[in-house]
């Protein structure tokens, strides 16, 4: 099975963009330098560094919004679990609000990392898990919250070793009936 | 004369990139769709284009020559002379993510290009739709190929909603256990959105919303404003109901109903509302007595909320007497849905006596027969009478029915147990007699 990358991964590996001009004094070498501390000589560039510069920094901005976007997840609030197998595990998660769609996968695929549930299986040692489900509530203002993602990850036949995410349905109006393995 | 090629200049432009991107579109054509596809599978009714599975597109080829040779008997008429038609089958294996409210496009055709775009149902959306009787991979290829045979007539294909109406009724025909090309009496699914369009809107507007659907531009017809299903379940309710109003063959109804004017057909409209007014259960009742569709009605009905029980098991009863293997295992895995279901409306006595018949059959049925009992166990109904039958076939010499058996196990006991099929069919013995003997000690403490 091919794992997604993980996009938060990958951000947190690499170092934030430098901007130019925003670079302290004592650090910057003579050609980061701002454009500011250039010589009045060359005023028109410095207009045209600063002409460049807008895009670039809106460019910047933009892609570090989109980073910070990136590494949003859904807040759980509360995590609980049932099963009434011995090799698959149901979690229901309470967020607070709600998020898109990709969240719930990495969410859920982050938690079976951590876990490891690929190789323990928390109530039945011995027991390989053979399905995860998770079911993401909105918890919002009220006390029972909204179903709003369902999530099954199954153990993967050509790779026993990892969970494969089978499908994520984006909803509340799936049976209970589906809410189990079949 | 400079100024001469000046002006006209930019207007050989014009005419060469014009020029240019016919005989691009030409060669495209002339290659077929080669160079967008990796597959080609030639079929009964033309080439067959994927880049997807092509062990898929071979089931695809097989399903065309019955849905052709289907299509040829119903419409014998309409079929004469049909040219070949181009489908692309785009498939779509690896969306896993289903949005409860979006409706996505199945499939096209277009009559210019004599082509059929067509996605099968992603095997995401499989697993939330288990033991459907008609796969709907069947029903929208069959539905677009209803367009293709159908099309050549200019007054089908200038009429939106009856080009789809017809389309529809076609849609879930289906080969039956003897091989027979059938169109079921009607379409379950259309016959409960419009009945339910009717309950929503009342008489008046439901008339109005018709009478709009009969006069439609392409556009209005198929504009996405998420009204499209009941547009679609409207048509087919009109053309049902003016079809059966008609004598003959299904051509020949079909030929009768095109001869009427767009007034007659409103007039009508209130005949649509009696006719759509009764149950779909009781629709279905009617259609229980007639032979070649009796097993399909029961499987329809078998779907609904609340059913006539006795009257299904008496049909299914019919269909055990028969020798035939394959209508055995067919008449036990309904039995099973059917006994074991709620809002059943059978008494105790027939559901003990049914019970125990199907206790006997997992002793001494055929291995298929065992199979599609463990199979079509619902959730969550409590059969103790069938624990121990079970538990013996966790102990079969055939992997899988003892990885049915142990999945039936978990449908109908609180008991927890393995269910990974993995584990049932290639375990070492040892360790699934772990698993044996834990159940064994829980039927005895029970």
């Amino acid at each position: 099975m091919n794992w997604p990358v993980v996009p938060s991964q990958l951000v947190q590996r690499s170092k934030p963009p430098r901007i130019r001009g925003h670079s302290s004094p004592t650090h910057s070498s003579p050609t980061h330098s701002s454009p500011t501390h250039s010589s009045p000589t060359h005023s028109g560039l410095v207009g045209t560094y600063s002409f460049l510069s807008l895009p670039l920094m809106s460019v910047t901005l933009l892609l570090l919004t989109g980073c910070s976007a990136t590494l949003l997840r859904p807040h759980a609030i509360s995590v609980s679990e049932f099963s009434r197998e011995k090799d698959v595990i149901h979690f229901t998660v309470s967020i607070e609000d709600s998020s898109r769609e990709q969240d719930f996968y990495r969410w859920s695929q982050d938690h079976i990392l951590e876990n490891n549930f690929q190789f323990e299986n928390p109530d039945h040692e011995g027991i390989p898990l053979y399905e995860l489900h998770y079911h993401f509530r909105n918890r919002g203002a009220r006390f029972r919250g909204q179903r709003i993602a369902y999530l099954i990850w199954r153990r993967s036949e050509t790779s026993p070793h990892q969970f494969e995410h089978k499908l994520t349905y984006l909803g509340s109006g799936m049976p209970l009936r589906n809410w189990r393995s079949w | 004369m400079v100024s001469r090629i000046a002006d006209t200049l930019p207007a050989g432009t014009g005419a060469r990139t014009l020029l240019a991107l016919l005989i691009a579109v030409l060669l495209l054509g002339q290659c077929g769709c080669g160079l967008l596809y990796k597959h080609r599978v030639e079929t009964a009714v033309g080439t067959l284009w994927t880049n997807g599975n092509l062990q898929l597109a071979r089931q695809y080829q097989e399903d065309l020559r019955w849905m052709k040779e289907g299509l040829q008997q119903v419409l014998p008429n309409n079929s004469e002379g049909i040219g070949s038609t181009s489908i692309l089958l785009v498939q779509n294996d690896d969306d896993r993510i289903i949005h409860e409210d979006q409706t996505r496009t199945a499939g096209w055709y277009n009559h210019t290009l004599s082509l059929i775009q067509f996605t099968p149902t992603p095997p995401a959306e499989k697993l939330l739709l288990p033991n459907q009787p008609d796969p709907k991979e069947h029903r929208t290829l069959l539905h677009e190929l209803a367009h293709h045979f159908t099309s050549d007539d200019q007054r089908i294909r200038s009429t939106w909603w009856l080009a789809e109406a017809i389309a529809c009724s076609l849609e879930i025909s289906y080969l039956d256990a003897q091989g027979q090309f059938q169109v079921p009496p009607l379409h379950p699914m259309q016959y409960q959105i419009a009945r339910s369009a009717l309950s929503n809107l009342g008489r008046a507007n439901f008339t109005q919303l018709a009478r709009r659907i009969i006069s439609e531009n392409w556009h209005g017809f198929y504009r996405d404003d998420g009204d499209l299903a009941k547009r679609y379940a409207i048509a087919w309710a009109l053309f049902w109901t003016l079809q059966g109003q008609q004598q003959g063959t299904l051509e020949q109804r079909l030929d009768e109903v095109l001869k009427l004017e767009d007034e007659q057909i409103i007039e009508q409209i209130p005949a649509v509302i009696q006719a759509i007014t009764p149950s779909l259960q009781t629709q279905l009742r009617e259609h229980l007595e007639q032979d070649h569709h009796s097993r399909w009605v029961i499987d329809q009905a078998l779907r609904g909320y609340r059913i006539d029980g006795q009257r299904l098991l008496e049909a299914i009863d019919l269909e055990l007497a028969s020798a035939d293997p394959e209508g055995q295992v067919w008449a036990w895995s309904s039995a099973t849905r059917l006994i074991l279901r709620s809002r059943s409306r059978l008494n105790r006595v027939t559901r003990n006596d049914w019970l125990q018949r199907i206790e006997q059959q997992l002793i001494s049925g055929s291995l298929e027969v065992k199979l599609a009992i463990c199979t079509n166990f619902p959730e969550y109904r409590m059969a103790p009478n069938l624990y121990p039958r079970l538990i013996d076939l966790l102990e079969s010499s055939d992997g899988n029915l003892r990885s049915a058996a142990a999945t039936a196990l978990s449908r109908v006991s609180s008991h927890p147990t393995i269910i990974n099929p993995h584990f049932w069919k290639f375990a070492p013995e040892s360790k699934r007699a772990v698993e044996v003997s834990d159940w064994r000690s829980w039927q005895q403490n029970r």
